[in-house]
């Protein structure tokens, strides 16, 4: 978390720019602070941000988004920053939290800042020989190296006349570098202590409603002297102590002094939620969970006992050979048991804490380590047909997969619906889904060749999904936000849900295509492996049922080749994908009729869904009249996932449609 | 064949001989094609080509393209494209001159139909020749026929689609004074209208509409209310009535107070009735909308000045996304990027002529048909100026700031509107002679005169602010008053555009001391306010002290920055009064003047003879606003009469009839051509109207919002829902919820909620701001077929995975059965080798 020595050096160089007003900066005293601060108080803080109840954690994350972008600013939480920016501005006067995004504009920003420099050391030291000039030049030009590194300038910087000439150019070009000149106003405004103050509404309406606006501290006092909302409902007593702890807090947040910051954020967490208690989210305040029930300490028999159920239950769906209820099982006992384990390793069932540590752990992406981990030991078992490489991989991909659930889960709770209405959740879930159909795969697979094939293709797309969302958290906002109103229905869930699994099946199926492709040309190299006939007889699913004429299925035969196995998954992954694409659009199609007038609109989207699905028909109908199926098969998969792919990346960045909501 | 996945592609069941009969060869060769899955296989490909090509266009790596091509032609049927770090160039071609196609279109152009039939074709054709009908083909027979009867049912539905959206209004504010039918107007803040009847003058304007207004008194205390609060001068009487919709024993009356902190009382209060003034009756009432308009459509709506209803020409082929200009001349090209002025090298140039026949015998135009010649994408009417016949002087001037800031203003001399910028403080004059030149750089101090009739006193003395330091007072000779000027403030903007000038000043009589307000306006008269710390906030009137009298006469100063053009043509000076005392000088254009700290001005052009010309300016496509589609397009109309004559026409999204429908946010501005038999023709540029299949009024319209309410931004909202009723023979039916994801449905067309009408900030100093909520926006459209097109999607669902996962296992179990059978001979024929 904390970076001491980088931390040191950002320090000199901020003293670094022009020869005049510093000394009162950051002094080495802030790591200690920063150190014996106690977060967890304050992210249990609910903050009103939209028509959202959020954790002041991830409210901060979602402003200083604004400012720093993903950057890290002194490796300190945006809790932090935010507090200090609100509370100790002058401190951040001249420090380079401010992210430029593009890097040709940071470019023209530097040329500008070093002249800058320049003029202004001359008017200082009038001449260039001196050794301080010297000094005081080469400062700034490692400044501004950091600068063109991390994207990172500071607010000083932006104001000089000159940069500003610069900016004020960019304004101009609307076409290409207006959008940044305008994050850079926007960050600044963002940064403007007045304006983190009035969105501080961490005061529910007291004894207002559910539509009631939110408040700040500056209306509670207004309230006390008589101005502003009346809050007629609050007793005097309490509106007094919460101004007081808020101002012992902003004193001792200003004068560092970390343990009264502790004790009056303790104090004002345990204040705020009495104002109206009823909006106020806290221990299990989400409505359906096991701990919502009641309030005896029945939620952990409950929960204990609901995991245990589901393995138990799991484990002999296994033995009795019924997969589908197997894997239903044993996945929900995973989640839960995953989930159950954060809450536990937190503490808490508050939803506001879980989402202030939800956002502080990167949103779990970075769950694509253990895939990835996991992918080395799964190909070795196909490959190899190597037993403990098998057993190593299946348990890391379940290790991984408890992890994926667990994040999904706590998404969940925190914003109180199904994680599924922007690309950040699409993507994270569709992976998801594709584990779930993996494993169920699996357990259907289980006594043949196929085994841990799935579990392979699962792995490598949940790893590239959560790579991702952990690698491009701007393109992938993990921000939590409420749904369009047009998205607020049933086909929400179900067309959604069916697209994105199909989508991930696809993805899955390309991974097996690329590697039976590989598989081929390893074997047109060495000649040790199969030819063109080196396919699934009966295509996919039919491969493991239809029987050969002496009575065990094509599959499981003792002489299925890599070749056949590959191209077998791919099938299975190809069939499932068409007719779950296909009730997909179908399904969309009953929304959009309900809900824009006509069942297709010819939208962008939809239209590269449905040539997803041509891909797939064309496939079909070539592997029927091709010799050579599994390579024609293998090529066409991966065109289908490309296809897909572009529909996902391109069309929803690039090209805006009636769905440039998800 | 070993791989039966899905079809038995064996012998084709039909053998194909053909014995020399070309009918009969011509068959065969037809059914030998459309048997072909190959066939099938690249007529998807086409397929997919085509929709991709409709849908996103082709993507070129801009490196491949010519540079020709790539210089800011976004405004056309080619875009750039950053992706993947790399630059496209988009074509779109379903977009480029001569198509012109929306998605629906391209969608349904007949190359799309031809491909979808070919298909259906080829799929009957090889499904009965090659695939027989049996229990392990179920499923290939049901995805096909489930694709065949999806076709057919689109056919139907796309065939016969008709979709739109129509505005509702909440309702019509219904006004009856005696001797005058009643009026109507659209009930919506700052909407207004001023009748004469006979000599008496009547003016309404609705001040302010409250959505959520709480109901006080009366058994419905509490209830909440849409209401209407129109403010009423009549000769006799000014109040303001509320209107609460439903609720009509509810009205009531406000009038105005002396009373600063109480400005309006409830007029119960004050006179003992609600009701100021019987005689005038405000009444709402619906205002049921009976047509829609139809998306992507135009029509050119004419009618004779004065009449009401509009006759609709519908435009066919109309294009939509690029422009049609004949000649660089016809509008204001927008210049690339730090071009020179003359540089409009974008410009292509592209004919068009699009017939507009009348298709109402009632068309005020008889059968004269009319032509649209030009088109604009995106524009707006603007006026420039150009050199001229006439004297009629103009200058650009540019100010910078030091910090590179660029304003840039256009000065008319003799428009007393356009004759100044900056608040004033620069302006541009036209002095004919040395003497006016020397009297716009007159400078007249201000004065005050100061009158007391019954001393006989009548000076005037010098209007300065007497100094704040000390607290003394001018003693008026001959009477026992003083007087003190506390602050003078001139050029003060007051709301209907004009400007005054304001003294201030302390008056001290034997009996007590007051502050006098003096303004230089004839309409504004002195007005006497108490002397107290903070009276003056509060405007604590005190009764006038007409014993004396004061006129404030503000002199005169010309604007501290005045461009003055003559004695001669093409001279030019500067009168800069920055510094305190006048200073002139002579001015060339292209010369720099600073101003003051860092502020430079600089003449860019001068042109001493001009005139107006008013053209459409084209829109630089980064300027544009993306998804304004049609609405900012103009388009010029030719009128082959009386040796021809033409007009820009802007697009409207509603052809609303008068200015007293019009609705907030959308635009009226009908156009008028006088023809040479004096009769004036009205004509303005929209879409294709249709009629409802019934009336429908809104009676209600609600917004939900998540936690915490509304905030401004749309991620606040839950959801909204139009409460609206349908006139069924003259009676409305219960109102129904129209919301997202839940249509209503009448008469063979669903009813959508589309658009609302939000909170909105005053968009004109005066203008009353909204709260919004007035009106919806349904969006209407039928849906024949939708049921046929769901069952065939069903059937192929069904095929799929009977296909996939049934076929195998019946084909196991027949594997099965045939094993066993032969385990059962093979048994027997043991058993009988042992017997």
């Amino acid at each position: 978390m904390k970076q001491p020595a980088i931390m040191m050096i950002v320090f000199v160089m901020l003293a670094a720019m022009t020869p005049t007003a510093f000394g009162q900066q950051q002094s080495s005293d802030q790591p200690s602070f920063n150190d014996q601060l106690n977060l967890e108080y304050l992210g249990r803080i609910a903050v009103h941000s939209d028509g959202r109840v959020k954790s002041y954690g991830s409210y901060t994350r979602t402003m200083m988004q604004f400012v720093s972008g993903s950057r890290v600013i002194y490796g300190q939480s945006p809790m932090v920053t935010y507090m200090d920016l609100m509370l100790r501005p002058r401190a951040y006067e001249d420090a380079s939290i401010i992210f430029v995004r593009n890097k040709p504009m940071r470019e023209r920003i530097a040329m500008a800042a070093r002249q800058a420099v320049e003029e202004a050391g001359r008017s200082v030291w009038s001449e260039e020989a001196s050794p301080e000039f010297q000094e005081f030049v080469r400062e700034a030009e490692e400044r501004m190296e950091t600068f063109m590194r991390t994207g990172l300038i500071s607010e000083r910087v932006l104001r000089e006349p000159r940069v500003g000439q610069v900016i004020d150019e960019m304004r101009q070009d609307l076409l290409r570098t207006a959008r940044f000149a305008e994050e850079l106003d926007t960050a600044r405004v963002v940064m403007d202590p007045d304006v983190l103050r009035r969105n501080l509404r961490v005061i529910a309406p007291p004894g207002g409603g559910f539509e009631d606006r939110w408040l700040t501290f500056e209306d509670l006092q207004a309230s006390l002297q008589g101005r502003g909302h009346p809050l007629a409902e609050v007793n005097e007593q309490l509106k007094t102590d919460l101004l007081q702890q808020w101002d012992e807090f902003q004193s001792a947040w200003r004068a560092r002094d970390a343990q009264r910051v502790n004790a009056a954020s303790a104090r004002l967490a345990e204040l705020l939620p009495q104002v109206n208690p009823e909006l106020y989210p806290g221990e299990g305040s989400r409505e359906g969970w096991p701990w919502s029930f009641t309030e005896l300490d029945w939620p952990w028999v409950t929960t204990v006992s609901l995991a245990a159920l589901f393995i138990g239950l799991g484990l002999a769906a296994v033995k009795l050979r019924q997969p589908i209820v197997a894997s239903i099982c044993l996945t929900s006992g995973i989640g839960w048991i995953a989930f159950i384990g954060g809450a536990m390793v937190l503490g808490t069932t508050n939803p506001l804490g879980m989402e202030s540590w939800y956002f502080a752990t990167r949103n779990m992406t970075w769950v694509w380590l253990l895939y990835a981990v996991a992918l080395v030991p799964l190909l070795l078992s196909i490959v190899f047909r190597w037993k403990p490489a098998q057993w190593l991989g299946l348990g890391l991909f379940f290790l991984a997969f408890a992890f994926h659930t667990a994040a999904l889960l706590i998404r969940w709770y925190v914003s109180d619906r199904w994680p599924n209405s922007n690309m950040f959740e699409a993507v994270t879930t569709a992976a998801w889904f594709g584990g779930v159909a993996a494993i169920l795969l699996e357990l259907w697979v289980w006594r043949s060749p196929l085994r841990s094939v799935f579990a392979l293709g699962s792995a490598a797309s949940s790893m590239v999904a959560l790579m991702c969302a952990y690698y491009m958290p701007v393109g992938l906002n993990p921000t939590i936000s409420n749904m369009m109103p047009v998205l607020h229905d049933v086909w929400l869930y179900i067309h959604t849900n069916v697209i994105i699994l199909a989508y991930c099946l696809i993805f899955m199926a390309a991974v097996t295509a690329v590697l039976y492709l590989l598989y081929r040309a390893a074997g047109s190299i060495s000649g040790n492996f199969g030819g063109p006939k080196d396919y699934a007889r009966m295509g996919g699913a039919a491969s493991l049922i239809q029987t050969t004429p002496d009575g065990t299925t094509y599959i499981t035969q003792e002489k299925t080749t890599v070749g056949q196995v590959l191209d077998g998954t791919t099938m299975i992954l190809m069939e499932l994908s068409f007719v779950l694409l296909w009730a997909g659009l179908v399904m969309g199609a009953i929304w959009a009729d309900h809900s824009w007038g006509r069942p297709w609109g010819w939208d962008p989207k939809e239209v590269f869904a449905l040539n997803t699905f041509i891909v797939f028909a064309v496939l079909i109908h070539v592997r029927l009249k091709t010799k050579d199926k599994g390579v024609w098969t293998a090529l066409i998969a991966m065109v289908g996932a490309a296809v897909m792919l572009f529909n996902w990346v391109a069309i929803n960045f690039v090209v805006v449609g009636l769905h440039s909501y998800a | 064949m070993t791989n039966t996945d899905l079809t038995n592609t064996g012998e084709l069941p039909y053998a194909m001989t053909s014995n020399g009969n070309p009918l009969k060869s011509a068959v065969n060769g037809f059914l030998k094609l459309f048997s072909s899955v190959w066939l099938g296989v690249w007529m998807l490909v086409f397929l997919l080509v085509y929709s991709s090509i409709g849908s996103v266009g082709i993507w070129i790596p801009s490196g491949f393209v010519p540079d020709s091509y790539t210089l800011s032609r976004d405004h056309d049927w080619i875009h750039d494209i950053y992706w993947l770090y790399i630059h496209w160039t988009q074509l779109h071609i379903r977009q480029a001159p001569g198509l012109e196609m929306t998605e629906f279109e391209w969608f349904h152009w007949w190359p799309f139909y031809l491909n979808i039939l070919l298909i259906c074709v080829n799929l009957i054709v090889a499904t009965l020749r090659r695939i027989p009908l049996n229990v392990i083909n179920l499923g290939v027979w049901m995805i096909h026929s489930g694709i065949i009867i999806l076709c057919i049912g689109s056919v139907v539905y796309f065939g016969t689609k008709v979709e739109g959206d129509a505005p509702i209004l909440r309702r019509n504010v219904v006004i009856e004074v005696p001797d005058h039918d009643p009026v109507r107007i659209a009930a919506q803040p700052g909407n207004g209208i001023a009748m004469d009847v006979g000599d008496r003058h009547y003016r309404f304007e609705i001040m302010n509409i409250d959505p959520q207004w709480e109901l006080l008194s009366g058994d419905d205390a509490g209830k909440r209310a849409f209401a209407v609060m129109v403010a009423v001068h009549s000769p006799e009487y000014q109040y303001v009535r509320t209107i609460p919709a439903d609720f009509p024993n509810h009205v009531q009356d406000a009038i105005f107070t002396s009373d600063p902190q109480r400005p309006m009382v409830r007029a119960i209060n004050e006179i003992g009735r609600e009701i100021v003034d019987d005689s005038v009756q405000i009444s709402l009432e619906y205002a049921p909308q009976d047509t829609f308009y139809l998306m992507n459509s135009a029509a050119i709506y004419l009618r004779e000045k004065g009449t009401y209803e509009w006759i609709e020409r519908p435009i066919h082929n109309l294009p939509r996304y690029n422009d049609y200009l004949d000649s660089r001349s016809d509008a204001w090209l927008p210049r690339r990027m730090g071009a020179a002025p003359s540089d409009t090298s974008d410009f292509v140039r592209r004919h068009l002529n699009v017939r507009v026949p009348a298709v109402d015998e009632r068309d005020p135009l008889g059968d004269v048909p009319l032509y649209v010649t030009r088109y604009l994408r995106y524009a707006i009417e603007h006026t420039e100026r150009m050199p001229g016949p006439n004297h009629d002087p103009v200058v650009w001037v540019r100010l910078r700031s030091e910090r590179g800031q660029v304003q840039d203003h256009e000065l008319v001399a003799f428009d007393s509107e356009l004759n100044h910028a900056e608040n004033h403080r620069l302006a541009f004059r036209w002095a004919g002679s040395r003497d006016e030149l020397a009297e716009i750089a007159r400078v007249e101090p201000a004065t005050l005169r100061v009158v007391v009739p019954e001393a006989d006193v009548d000076v005037v003395v010098s209007a300065r602010p007497m100094s704040t330091d000390e607290d003394t007072f001018e003693p008026i000779e001959g009477t026992d008053f003083a007087y003190r000027i506390e602050n003078v403030q001139n050029d003060l903007n007051i709301g209907s555009g004009g400007l005054v000038s304001v003294a201030i000043v302390r008056i001290r009589t034997p009996e007590r001391t007051f502050q006098r307000w003096v303004f230089d306006h004839p309409d504004l008269p002195s007005r006497d306010l108490a002397d107290e710390a903070g009276a003056v906030m509060h405007e604590q009137e005190v009764e006038f002290d007409d014993r004396i009298q004061m006129q404030y006469n503000p002199g005169r100063r010309p604007a501290p920055v005045t461009i003055i053009a003559g004695p001669e043509e093409h001279d030019l000076n500067l009168l800069l009064t920055i510094a305190g005392e006048p200073s002139l000088q002579a001015l060339r254009p292209n010369q720099r003047v600073d101003l003051q700290a860092g502020i430079t001005m600089e003449v860019m052009r001068y042109l001493p003879r001009s005139r107006p010309e008013t053209r459409p300016r084209v829109i630089p496509p980064e300027q544009r606003e993306r998804n304004a589609g049609q609405q900012r397009s103009m388009i010029r109309v030719e009128l082959p009469v009386d040796g021809g004559m033409h007009e820009w026409l802007p697009h409207h999204v509603y052809p609303f009839r008068h200015r007293y429908e019009v609705l907030r946010r959308f635009l009226f501005r009908p156009k008028e051509i006088t023809l040479s038999d004096g009769r004036v023709i009205e004509m303005m540029y929209s879409r294709q109207s249709y009629p409802l299949p019934t009336a429908i009024a809104l009676n209600d319209f609600q917004v939900t919002a998540h936690i915490g309410g509304f905030t401004g931004q749309t991620s606040s909202i839950r959801d909204w829902t139009s409460m609206i009723r349908f006139d069924e023979d003259g009676q409305w039916t219960p109102a129904e919820p129209v919301s997202m994801n839940k249509p209503a449905n009448y008469g063979g067309f669903w009813y959508f909620q589309a658009k609302w009408d939000p909170p909105d900030e005053p968009r004109w100093e005066g203008d009353p701001g909204s709260q919004g909520l007035n009106y919806t926006v349904l969006g209407v459209g039928n849906r024949n077929g939708v049921w046929t097109q769901l069952f065939g999607c069903v059937v192929a669902v069904i095929g799929m995975c009977y296909a996939f996962y049934v076929k195998p296992m019946i084909k196991r179990r027949r594997q099965q059965a045939v094993q066993q059978q032969l385990a059962s001979i093979q048994g027997r024929q043991t058993n009988g080798e042992e017997v």
